[in-house]
């Protein structure tokens, strides 16, 4: 082997470094505001980017197939492109397949938490999910929704995991959300019969 | 009779690849038998591409179980499968957990751990048996593990054809110390910015990702009743990959994991005390330079140059052909032995499978639309939801168009209307449904539109009393109609390859012309 000169190897490293950089410049997560719903128990964002390694792990072991790796061809459907940064990290895609919690699935931990190598979902209990699960919030749309416009519906309500405290039953079988109970499971939005849907469920900015 | 080794390394090598294709496979079918699913897909996809994978990932799975559950003969043993399946989870060999044990790569870790400039215990877990597996036996996961190192050989024999075209070859030999430069450029962006890069061009990562795309592409289309193969799952990684091969056939073979590969780089750096080394017995030695040639880490056995960068593949062992070269443990076999004890500690797993199944959904359930655009005009935000989100051509499907004002949080009242028109080659379009208002229904629009071919659509929404006129564009797709580039590019191709084998097959027929009158 040619023995490397010093100003070489320098140079080698320069270009890079120069390069990398220019990497960087591109894929900041800082940038990234496309403000998907993650997985249970993840990070805040730029500390989940950062520490995710987009293994899939996640996304093989939930059990509803709620969390699809977040790629051009999975977020075209619902206008979601990956941001800077995110290409192939998880998401949660409510009016696709809404996350069950694991509330019927057996084991002491949500799956997705406890298969991740990284710690970029923090290992929650199924008992801790109503305090530490906040994936997102339920926005309604009450122009939309059958119940606030004298047609009863009240799916929602029975899909919801938290009646009676993450939304609480009107007259009419309307839904009042609280956001202080609502984990962001997206049970609601995935039952809604109405399209569009008149309940959104939104990332925690 | 020489004891071989290569053999044994393509075993390794092709275990490996195999779970690399074959773990999302197993993961969706977890999901599925999850979901109550399996025997319907089964039956309903029949013998398209997802129906026929789906039916081997079942009989490999059920391997070595009857198929009988609570006395009923016939059904599949569903909870006995999904812990089979949940052996197997994520990407091999970048991070999966096998049998409840987690494995990372150390290249993640490390990236993770910088990024996020913290080491935490379950990440710490996971990496440390291919950590003492690294710095006790070398650089074993590049030649034994790494898929590349299976799939590099193979491309590069393409090498033969590029010189039968008598298209020009080189043969460059980069430092070495290049795959160090980039692990320490990348390693500081990631501690200063937060950043993780690597898994953009860490080849392995790579492959997995990639695997696990085909997979979400290949069953979410069928489950939307597409059952074409999914040629659009590949993504940027993939061209990196191709782009690394090219340079491996035509400009440098072997410079990836030789001079640039920063997994590589990490694994030789932690290597440097490792106990496993190929030794060169000097009697026996003829100084023949072949291990020095066939080396694919470009390292020197004939003068003992090996060193840390050794990935233990024993190509050198292989050629020698005196045997003057092998390879042995240094130090002692006692910590062969502790390794062996930890791969073969009982898994611990968490927990076991039991208990009620969820609800499984039926995607196909008819109100579940998974088309939903977003766009906005002005300050109006519009929101179009279309079902079937893929619809079939010839049939009916609807549009639904909601147009709202955030600020008064009121519907749009004037008119909407749309027109969709089928989207050709070079940017023509053909329109196929003449501007019309829609059905207003409680603030919605509703339209109706029949496509009538397999192809890509656009739908104009034009809004006419809206600050003149406007419009909005969103595409539709219908059937699965690819590209027509692609069709562009695969003429375009197919045309420069005949040029190319033509301009060959001349000069071959000059040549041999020639040599004819010279003698």
């Amino acid at each position: 082997m040619k023995e490397l000169s010093r100003r070489e190897f320098l140079k080698n490293a320069a270009v890079t470094g120069a390069a990398l950089a220019a990497g960087a410049a591109i894929m900041r997560p800082a940038a990234a505001e496309t403000g998907v719903i993650r997985p249970p128990g993840a990070l805040e964002k730029d500390e989940f980017l950062s520490r995710c390694i987009r293994c899939a792990r996640c996304g093989d072991a939930c059990p509803s197939q709620a969390i699809v790796m977040f790629t051009a061809a999975n977020g075209e459907k619902f206008s979601l492109k990956p941001g800077p940064g995110e290409d192939g990290t998880p998401m949660v895609l409510p009016r696709q397949q809404a996350c069950n919690l694991c509330q019927k699935v057996s084991g002491d931990y949500l799956r997705c938490t406890e298969v991740c190598p990284t710690g970029a979902l923090t290992k929650l209990l199924k008992t801790e999910v109503t305090t530490k699960v906040r994936m997102g919030r339920a926005k309604l749309d009450k122009n939309l929704c059958y119940s606030y416009n004298d047609k009863t519906c009240g799916v929602c309500i029975r899909a919801c995991p938290f009646p009676g405290t993450a939304m609480k039953t009107g007259q009419g079988e309307r839904p009042i959300f609280d956001e202080n109970f609502c984990v962001g499971c997206g049970l609601c939005e995935r039952s809604c019969i109405r399209y569009p849907q008149a309940i959104m469920v939104v990332a925690h900015v | 009779m020489k004891r071989m080794i290569w053999p044994w390394r393509r075993v390794f090598q092709t275990l490996v690849l195999a779970s690399i294709i074959l773990f999302p496979f197993v993961a969706r079918y977890g999901h599925y038998m999850w979901a109550r699913q399996t025997e319907k897909m089964i039956s309903l996809w029949g013998n398209s591409t997802a129906g026929l994978l789906l039916r081997g990932t079942d009989a490999l799975m059920r391997l070595g179980l009857p198929i009988e559950e609570g006395g009923v003969v016939g059904r599949r043993p569903r909870k006995a499968l999904i812990a089979r399946a949940d052996n197997f989870v994520g990407s091999v060999p970048w991070s999966a957990r096998l049998f409840g044990v987690s494995l990372t790569d150390l290249l993640a870790a490390t990236e993770s751990s910088l990024a996020t400039r913290s080491l935490l215990s379950v990440l710490a877990a996971g990496a440390i048996i291919p950590l003492i597996a690294t710095v006790l036996l070398g650089r074993v996961y590049c030649g034994w593990i790494c898929p590349i190192g299976l799939l590099m050989p193979l491309i590069r024999r393409l090498r033969a054809l590029v010189v039968f075209l008598e298209l020009p070859v080189r043969d460059i030999r980069f430092s070495k110390n290049n795959k160090y430069a980039l692990l320490a450029a990348s390693g500081l962006i990631a501690l200063i910015g937060g950043l993780p890069l690597l898994h953009y061009i860490y080849p392995p990562a790579i492959l997995s990702r990639e695997s696990h795309s085909f997979v979400t592409v290949l069953f979410d289309r069928a489950e939307s009743g597409v059952f074409t193969f999914p040629w659009s799952f590949y993504s940027g990684g993939m061209i990196f990959l191709g782009l690394v091969a090219l340079v491996e056939v035509a400009v440098a073979p072997g410079f990836w994991c030789a001079t640039l590969c920063p997994g590589g780089a990490l694994y030789s750096a932690l290597s440097r005390f490792r106990i496993l080394r190929v030794k060169r017995v000097k009697s026996a030695c003829i100084d023949c330079d072949i291990c020095d040639k066939k080396c694919p880490m470009q390292l020197q056995p004939m003068t003992d140059k090996t060193g840390a960068e050794c990935d233990s593949c024993g190509v050198c062992i292989d050629v020698c052909p005196t045997r003057a070269l092998s390879i042995r443990f240094s130090r002692s076999d006692a910590a062969l032995l502790i390794l062996l004890a930890l791969f073969l500690a009982p898994p611990a797993r968490a927990h076991h499978i039991i208990g009620i199944p969820h609800y499984a959904y039926d995607k196909s359930f008819p109100q579940a639309p998974v088309l939903r655009l977003r766009d906005k005009i002005g300050p109006l935000e519009v929101t179009l939801t279309a079902y079937p989100g893929n619809p079939k051509p010839g049939e009916k499907s609807e549009i639904h168009v909601y147009v709202i004002d955030p600020a008064t949080n009121s519907p749009y009242e004037k008119p909407v209307m749309l027109e969709a028109f089928q989207v050709k080659i070079f940017g023509f379009q053909e329109r196929i449904a003449d501007a019309r208002e829609g059905m207003v229904d409680m603030g919605l629009h509703k339209f109706q539109v029949v496509y009538p071919d397999i192809a890509n659509y656009e739908v104009v929404l034009v809004l006419p009393g809206y600050d003149g006129t406007s419009t909005l564009r969103f595409p539709m797709v219908v059937g699965e109609p690819g590209s027509p580039w692609r069709d562009v590019a695969l003429f375009g191709g197919g045309f420069i390859m005949l040029v190319v084998i033509v301009r060959a097959v001349k000069i071959k027929r000059a040549r041999a012309a020639a040599r004819e009158r010279v003698a």
